[in-house]
């Protein structure tokens, strides 16, 4: 029977994993500091099975279609809108970098500057989770909070602390960890500090994701999946004819 | 293909949250001392299917994995406490707050309630309530006989006698301020109560310590910016609509998944 039905299939599969992509950027269209993900097609690993291959390690037997999807997904770090909010404790990073952020599980990076103070009168996300400045949490005690340019941390005029701006030697060792945080692998990349950051007090960084683009992709999406469909179709009834017709004797 | 259906149907579910904080906004655009709030959002967990930074090989790395993530979900909502516009009354019993505080508001339960809607009233026996009839704390009672009532910058009230040519001093109006106004808990009627997130009241002088000074005669309108919430309302509207794309997107995906066998 021919191999093709299942290339066919994973076709369809990778079709359906871009649509779970699309939907979730969708879903956070109107999420502060979210970055899109996007979807990266590429040609088959090298040390994928190949299905016309014999080798001797597998018996001769040909092996079919792996379970490897050829695609990989990335985060696009490009900006968002900033919008204005009017918010003391709602900041937006004018440039590249990162708000760092002490979660339980270690140091976060965010661009979503939608801060609070907790209970212990610390600046934090909404999570309650401290943002970091140079000198550790940062204690706001006070009525007038400003942030300059440059992310010093005013409050009623004197200089407490400055927000600690990072960027990453490369942005594809963050990945997402929900909440809008990223999470650094420190195998793949490094911490820097950034000399200016900019930081922007009123405002916040909206989404991303791009709302025409998307519904293009949802639509090429869901085109491509109904032509998969055609072929698993077709070549169903190829098969149904070779069972059925050859070797009948007319 | 059912997962893109659920992360679509949390991305709708954040926005008609997001409308509800809006349209509550508007109701409250000429309430006195109403603030204004915002729906925040997050992104939830990713599920990583191909983890980058894995080896490919003995020498060579995956540069970029495969993450997938479940859509959105609303996190906080967000009190603004920003300034609203003073408004000139000219009322004797009408103070706004120009800065940080609050009004201390006796409830019927006793327990103290803070707010900033300064549109007081005074009940039969002279004592200065809220439009509710709740108390103001300190209670200030104001004498029958009195002609004119001055409340100053620092909260301090004195009334004109008949009979007399020098004002008597009957009370101070103190005020109360949070380390973060933006976690109270709003419990209607302009009135909010003190939660862990906000901290306990500071109570304080009108005009120090970081407590803002008081203006007799004026009320503080709504901080409500009606075109930054109709901004808003257009953005959540499409971005329902959007997401309810993304679903009929997935169902017509399913229908043809179904087709394939005949």
């Amino acid at each position: 029977m021919s191999g093709s039905i299942y290339m066919a299939t994973s076709g369809a599969e990778v079709q359906r994993l871009r649509l779970q992509i699309l939907s979730n950027n969708l879903a956070n269209l109107n999420t502060t500091g979210f970055k899109e993900d996007q979807t990266m097609f590429r040609i088959s690993d090298q040390n994928m099975p190949n299905s016309t291959s014999s080798d001797a390690a597998s018996g001769g037997v040909n092996t079919l279609m792996s379970a490897v999807i050829p695609m990989t997904t990335h985060t696009d770090f490009t900006k968002g809108p900033l919008e204005q909010t009017g918010g003391p404790l709602d900041l937006a990073i004018d440039g590249d970098g990162f708000f760092s952020i002490q979660t339980e599980q270690g140091v976060r990076y965010t661009r979503n500057g939608a801060f609070s103070i907790n209970p212990d009168g610390v600046l934090a996300t909404a999570d309650g989770d401290p943002v970091m400045g140079d000198g550790g949490e940062i204690t706001i005690d006070g009525s007038d909070v400003r942030f300059d340019g440059s992310g010093a941390v005013l409050v009623d005029g004197a200089e407490v602390d400055k927000l600690r701006i990072v960027s990453v030697s490369d942005r594809t060792a963050l990945h997402k960890v929900g909440k809008t945080l990223f999470q650094l692998d420190e195998t793949q990349g490094s911490e820097e500090q950034l000399a200016y950051g900019g930081i922007q007090q009123g405002f916040l960084e909206g989404s991303n994701v791009n709302p025409v683009q998307a519904m293009t992709e949802l639509i090429e999406v869901q085109r491509g999946y109904e032509s998969y469909q055609k072929m698993i179709q077709t070549m169903g009834e190829i098969d149904a004819r070779v069972i059925s017709g050859v070797g009948t004797i007319e | 293909m059912i997962r893109s259906l659920w992360t679509a149907a949390s991305g709708m579910k954040s926005q008609s949250l997001n409308i509800d904080v809006i349209s509550n906004n508007l109701a409250n655009v000429n309430t006195t001392g109403f603030k204004t709030s915002r729906a925040d959002f997050q992104d939830l967990l990713y599920e990583t299917l191909r983890q980058a930074g894995a080896s490919s090989s003995e020498t060579t790395d995956v540069p970029t994995g495969i993450q997938v993530g479940h859509g959105s979900r609303p996190v906080a909502s967000h009190k603004i406490f920003t300034e609203g516009d003073f408004q000139q009354t000219k009322n004797d019993l009408d103070i706004a707050i120009e800065g940080n505080g609050f009004f201390q508001i006796t409830q019927p339960t006793g327990e103290i309630a803070y707010s900033r809607d300064g549109a007081f009233k005074m009940d039969r026996e002279g004592r200065i309530v809220t439009s509710d009839g709740f108390l103001l704390e300190p209670e200030i009672t104001i004498p029958s006989d009195s002609i004119s009532l001055t409340i100053g910058i620092d909260g301090t009230v004195s009334v004109m006698q008949a009979g007399s040519s020098t004002p008597t001093e009957i009370g101070t109006i103190t005020l109360a301020r949070f380390v973060n106004p933006a976690g109270l808990h709003s419990i209607g009627r302009n009135l909010y109560l003190p939660t862990n997130a906000s901290g306990d009241a500071i109570v304080g002088t009108a005009g120090e310590d970081g407590i803002g000074s008081l203006a007799q005669g004026f009320l503080e309108m709504s901080n409500v910016s009606v075109v930054d919430e109709m901004v808003k309302m257009i953005t959540a509207q499409r971005a329902y609509e959007i997401n309810s794309k993304t679903i009929q997107a997935a169902d017509d995906m399913l229908q043809q998944a179904n087709n394939v066998k005949r």
